[in-house]
């Protein structure tokens, strides 16, 4: 607890937490974490649509373009989600919520790779198929759990706080 | 002005411009023309989205109506809860709408089970649409009519406290409400591809994709009316959220015009749009960060709460 506490009140976890700018501040490190998670589970979404058979159409191979989205969203939100996670750290270590999210993300651009290296073949295999659907999975899951780190345990304020 | 001025303002439009939209889709319906159907279908998905800033006025000149002694507090609820049901029905009409739009792009079969639909849901909106007028009416000139409140089918003051009182209610349509931002980004993919992205496949082969992203603009409009329902003080307070509003109408436009104009959808494997095609797409793109900006600084940049 006493690291966690260091950490929160290191130069970067007080930046964060008391800078009353907009944009370099916590509100706007929310920003940038929100825009890569859209670039992240809106590209994979995308891809594995695709894979999974709707726009039977477009050239499966093509998808291959668009997997530098997900690196862009992945830096973007590991950068801002680092910073986010030094200011909070005393509640969300000790947040259940925050360990599906790690997981789930792990696991969602494990089937990333997947995907790019064997899944956006013509004819399409059938384990790629399997992975898109749990790629598409992963990342449902890691939404939500990261939506509900906000709802539960320590970090819990409910009430007149409820925009967030 | 203040913004029950501007509820005045607006709130003829809506009806107005979707008594015209259907007049001409029943002409064309029952006259076969599809130029003209075309046309009805644009006006009404148009409708549909301008629809979102008169009802969110409405809410804000409710909150400057009721410390007005003269006007009643029974007529404004009833006419809040008729519009809550023609906005529910408009919306309805206007997803109908644009699906026939991409349908007739997609050379699909099922078109017609569409369009009998879209008749159906029109002629509903329409009535609903009147009655919500009419009550509005009364709230400034109750000479006009004795209907009083009776108890409505979406009831807007029950649906807010189970929004705000129900544990998790507000944790919910949060996470579905980011399910369906991500849903949204497919525009963005679509966007991308008139830009130069993925040159070597057809606009309309990845146009089919684009009802997933309609689902998601679904999610979150639904979710959306229900957080300004259960707290709209949050929102008629701040300007952020109408920057929101605005910018959800142009981004809207963008999406129209990927599924209307001739000049994306005739970009075939290997092809460069044209420049105004590819000026579009960049502004649809910026439109649509642009939502999610005022959306996720809405609790930071409005003060007033």
């Amino acid at each position: 607890m006493d690291l966690l506490l260091r950490l929160e009140q290191s130069g970067l976890g007080t930046w964060v937490n008391g800078s009353t700018s907009t944009f370099l501040g916590y509100p706007g490190i929310l920003l940038v974490h929100t825009i890569g998670m859209t670039l992240l589970a809106g590209t994979s979404t995308v891809i594995g649509l695709r894979i999974i058979g709707f726009a039977p159409q477009v050239p499966v191979g093509e998808m291959r373009k668009l997997v530098p989205l997900i690196w862009t969203g992945l830096v973007l939100s590991s950068v801002s989600g680092t910073l986010l996670l030094i200011a909070k750290a005393t509640t969300m270590i000790v947040n259940p919520a925050f360990y599906v999210k790690m997981v789930a993300i792990a696991l969602a651009v494990t089937t990333v790779f997947g995907i790019k290296n064997c899944g956006c073949r013509d004819p399409i295999p059938r384990n790629g198929r399997l992975l898109a659907v749990a790629c598409i999975g992963l990342w449902l899951v890691a939404i939500t759990a990261g939506r509900m780190m906000a709802y539960i345990g320590e970090a819990e304020h409910f009430g007149m706080l409820i925009l967030k | 002005m203040n913004l029950a001025h501007l509820h005045l303002l607006l709130n003829h439009f809506p009806t107005v411009g979707f008594a015209i939209g259907m007049g001409m889709f029943l002409v064309a319906f029952f006259g076969k023309s599809e130029d003209l159907q075309q046309s009805s279908l644009i006006i009404l998905v148009l409708i549909t989205l301008m629809t979102f800033p008169i009802y969110v006025t409405g809410s804000a000149a409710q909150r400057m109506l009721t410390d007005d002694s003269d006007v009643s507090g029974e007529l404004i609820t009833a006419h809040q809860d008729a519009a809550l049901l023609a906005f529910t029905f408009l919306q309805l009409t206007g997803f109908a709408a644009w699906f026939a739009l991409w349908q007739s792009s997609q050379a699909t079969k099922h078109r017609r089970w569409t369009l009998f639909a879209l008749l159906g849901l029109s002629i509903t909106t329409f009535v609903l649409m009147a009655r919500t007028g009419y009550m509005g009416g009364e709230i400034r000139h109750p000479e006009i009519g004795t209907e009083a409140a009776a108890g409505a089918w979406l009831n807007t003051a029950s649906i807010a406290s189970a929004v705000i009182e129900y544990r998790w209610a507000w944790a919910i349509l949060e996470t579905l409400h980011f399910i369906g931002l991500v849903m949204l980004f497919i525009v963005v993919v679509v966007n991308l591809r008139v830009l130069g992205i993925m040159k070597q496949v057809s606009f309309p082969a990845l146009h089919r994709l684009l009802p997933w992203a309609i689902i998601g603009f679904a999610i979150n409009s639904i979710t959306g009316m229900l957080f300004f329902i259960g707290a709209a003080d949050q929102y008629t307070l701040n300007p952020a959220f109408y920057w929101k509003m605005l910018f959800i109408l142009l981004a809207g436009v963008n999406v129209l015009y990927l599924t209307v104009s001739d000049e994306p959808a005739t970009l075939a494997a290997g092809d460069n749009a044209c420049l105004r095609a590819k000026v579009i797409a960049a502004s649809g793109i910026f439109l649509w960060f642009g939502v999610l900006f005022w959306g996720r600084l809405l609790p930071f940049l409005g003060l007033q709460f």
